[in-house]
């Protein structure tokens, strides 16, 4: 039996998270409905950086793999409205490693991409923005901005 | 023998300027920096518009303004680096030679770590490592690799696939670990696209074919030829090496071909053997990126698959949306790329003369959208008085029944059919001012119907009328390439090529003439009536005429089968057809000229309804 590259790689993705991942992540694929794993949807979480305004919460994100993954990248969403300068309001998230024309390259793992991600959270990049408000806000009305991050990350803080 | 020949080959090298030319170029790279321009200037087929440009392949392009480049650079300047890494540097630069070395002077260590290059050299790029685990792709197990100088080991079939799809963004190519700057030399790229599974490179298993391919005709000529012979109709005796009639006629046959798809590299393989660096993709990629930037000056040839580049070299005023009308035919900046295909630079559609370029779009478009559709529905269906639903009538009786609603009407009076049922026919009664405007507006329908028809048939007609001389050509060009293989075996004074150029010629006139009135077609649609149009069509009239009789010429031909007397009836045509190929351009440029004349003195009104 021959599994498709994007599968092998899938599967040793999930082989290598297992061993071993950065503390306070979690990542998992998605169960189908007949309770079997689907490799290619996965369920992840990215903690915000201790001491930033991002801290004490877990921050849900989907990574979509498609079929020419790892030719391509994948895709990255959190829930639709996120308040961050470089999500999309469908939640998708604007990320040069992310972009196939920019910095991917097949050899980027998981953990690679979580932790590029939580470093947007606490450093965006304001020439790519992504959505008008938390970009305004960021670099027009700081204060705002924060108080929002602050209110998100409340809405997403941690059980315990 | 020996002497005819020799016409052949001085009569090739007259038949293909643009072969005569390529070779040119690829001498002209051997001798580092000579920056010649390749492909002398040319002067527009519309001879109203004064304009001069270059049309020249593709990889002409590639070598021109990169390699060149980077050649001028190392022999000038850099003499340290290798032309490889100049393109990279040119490439960073966006191809500009200044740039690259005002960088360079400037701070040479970040320059070198901007581009991605590496000072050291001599690295094993491809190279077997034991147990190695890809982490792309996770095989596993004796694998052969591919690094740069970095020691980025990933398993050669992943690189691969990975330089494969980055080539296609036509930025340059980093290495595959993530974070790492190093470029991918354009040699590099190459040798990994042409790798085959066991890593030897496709260059090499072709040299070996050709060594073994040289090997066995040097024996196997001889009965080459016998079997050659074998096939004609009636062998008499046997000459060797027939090999220079293969060359001639396929050369021979490109020049009509032109409906043969191309890719963006063949075509032009000769040039390919030359320089390897014109097979990375990613140069081809920049090249085409290179060109669409700068589209004010250069165009790609719109023929389907046409891998030509036209530069223009004097400035075309692309126009602006205040004259947007314009209507000189001076101001229509035809081209032609080195395959002859000719095209207008403005609206990178086929040469369109006599017609303006906005009317060219205009017709295009009215061709293409449904407008026409509409008008037809208006003209022979009519809504339900419910639903909306288009419907016509076929036949029965003026009971209607919607199949969509199921409502129930009467085809005259569009009343409901309830009605009908008490008052027999009441609708018969004549109420004047309603019949006036719905006959009115049918009759208008059909009217402005039947007049775009008329051109549309006339326009369509000449189009599929093109292809089909083109296939008759191709007969003709089969019946002869039979026969003067014949003859050559037989007789001392055959036919050469040189003795039907002319077939050549005219199917190129022919074809002017035809693209000519198809456009003629499409002015005439958009003209008021007035004596001037008259005038104008008359003159179509003459071209037509001219056209079919050339047409109708070539036809004649076809049906020839290749004989003895071939030779005397070709001599004997020939003056015909050079003579009605001179009456058909002549009529063209006539039709063009009073176009372009009636439109500057007003004498030609377009239409203002759309």
């Amino acid at each position: 039996m021959s599994l498709s590259l994007c599968k092998v790689r899938l599967q040793e993705e999930r082989k290598q998270w297992r061993k071993d991942h950065p503390f306070g992540f979690y990542a998992r694929p998605k169960k189908t409905a007949d309770g079997t794993l689907d490799l290619t949807r996965w369920d992840a979480g990215i903690p915000g950086k201790s001491n930033s305004l991002w801290a004490e919460a877990t921050y849900p994100v989907t990574i979509t793999f498609s079929d020419e993954y790892p030719s391509k990248p994948p895709k990255v969403m959190f829930p639709p409205g996120f308040w961050h300068p470089n999500v999309y309001p469908s939640g998708t998230v604007c990320l040069s490693i992310l972009n196939e024309s920019q910095d991917w390259r097949p050899a980027i793992t998981l953990k690679q991409i979580v932790l590029g991600i939580q470093e947007l959270l606490t450093n965006p990049n304001p020439d790519s923005p992504a959505q008008e408000p938390a970009w305004k806000a960021f670099s027009k009305d700081r204060a705002t901005y924060e108080k929002k991050v602050k209110e998100q990350a409340k809405k997403y803080a941690n059980a315990t | 023998m020996s002497d005819e020949y020799d016409s052949y080959e001085s009569d090739l090298s007259f038949e293909f300027e643009e072969e005569g030319y390529s070779s040119e170029e690829t001498e002209s790279q051997d001798s580092p920096g000579s920056n010649g321009s390749p492909a002398s200037e040319s002067t527009s087929p519309n001879a109203l518009c004064k304009l001069t440009y270059r049309s020249f392949p593709m990889l002409s392009f590639i070598e021109e303004n990169f390699i060149a480049k980077a050649q001028d650079l190392r022999s000038l300047f850099l003499p340290d680096f290798s032309v490889d890494q100049l393109l990279i540097m040119l490439q960073y630069k966006n191809w500009l030679k200044l740039e690259v070395l005002s960088d360079y002077y400037d701070n040479w260590p970040k320059f070198r770590e901007a581009c991605g290059l590496c000072e050291e050299s001599g690295h094993e790029r491809f190279k077997t490592v034991k147990d190695f685990m890809c982490p792309v792709c996770c095989e596993s197990g004796d694998l052969q690799v591919f690094s740069l100088q970095c020691n980025h080991e990933y398993c050669s079939t992943c690189y691969r696939t990975y330089v494969e799809t980055t080539a296609l963004h036509g930025a340059i190519v980093r290495c595959i670990e993530p974070l790492c700057n190093l470029a991918v030399l354009h040699l590099d790229i190459v040798s990994l696209i042409n790798m085959l599974p066991t890593g030897v490179s496709l260059t090499e298993e072709l040299q070996k074919l050709d060594l073994k391919k040289n090997d066995e005709t040097d024996g196997d000529e001889k009965e080459d030829s016998d079997t050659d012979l074998l096939s004609l109709e009636s062998s008499e005796t046997n000459r060797n090496d027939p090999s220079p009639f293969h060359v001639t006629a396929d050369l021979y046959f490109d020049v009509f071909d032109f409906s043969k798809t191309l890719t963006s590299t063949d075509g032009l393989d000769h040039l390919n053997d030359v320089n390897p660096l014109l097979n990375s993709p990613a140069l081809l990629q920049a090249a085409r990126i290179s060109v669409d930037s700068r589209f004010k000056k250069f165009s790609w040839c719109p023929a389907l698959d046409c891998p030509s580049v036209v530069q223009l070299e004097t400035f075309v005023n692309k126009t602006d949306s205040n004259q947007k009308q314009e209507s000189r035919l001076s101001k229509v900046p035809i081209v032609a790329c080195f395959k002859s295909h000719e095209f207008c630079f403005n609206c990178r559609f086929e040469n369109h003369l006599p017609s303006p370029c906005w009317l060219a779009e205009k017709w295009i478009k009215k061709c293409s959208d449904d407008s026409e559709t509409l008008n037809w529905l208006q003209a022979h269906t009519q809504g339900c008085p419910e639903c909306l639903a288009l419907i016509e009538k076929n036949g029965g009786c003026n009971h209607v029944v919607c199949r969509k609603c199921q409502y129930e009407f009467c085809w005259i009076c569009f009343g409901p059919w309830s009605e009908h049922k008490s008052s027999f026919w009441q609708c018969n009664r004549f109420v004047p001012e309603e019949v006036k405007e719905t006959e009115l507006n049918k009759s208008k329908h059909l009217l402005s119907l039947s007049r775009y028809l008329h051109y549309y048939q006339r326009f369509a007609a000449h189009q599929i009328s093109m292809a089909g001389d083109y296939k008759t050509l191709g007969t003709i060009h089969a019946h002869m390439l039979n026969y003067m293989k014949y003859t050559s075996f037989t007789e001392r004074n055959s036919i050469s090529w040189n003795d039907i150029q002319y077939l050549s010629d005219s199917y190129k006139g022919l074809c002017a003439g035809r693209k000519t009135l198809m456009w003629s077609y499409a002015f005439a649609f958009y003209l008021c009536p007035n004596n001037f149009s008259t005038i104008f069509e008359s003159m179509q009239d003459f071209l037509n005429d001219t056209v079919e009789k050339l047409s109708q010429l070539l036809e004649q031909l076809k049906l020839m089968q290749p004989s003895k007397t071939l030779r005397v009836l070709i001599a004997n045509k020939r003056e015909k057809f050079v003579e009605l190929t001179a009456l058909v351009l002549q009529r063209r440029r006539m039709l063009i000229d009073c176009a372009n004349s009636g439109i500057e003195k007003g004498d030609l009104v377009f239409l203002q309804t759309s």
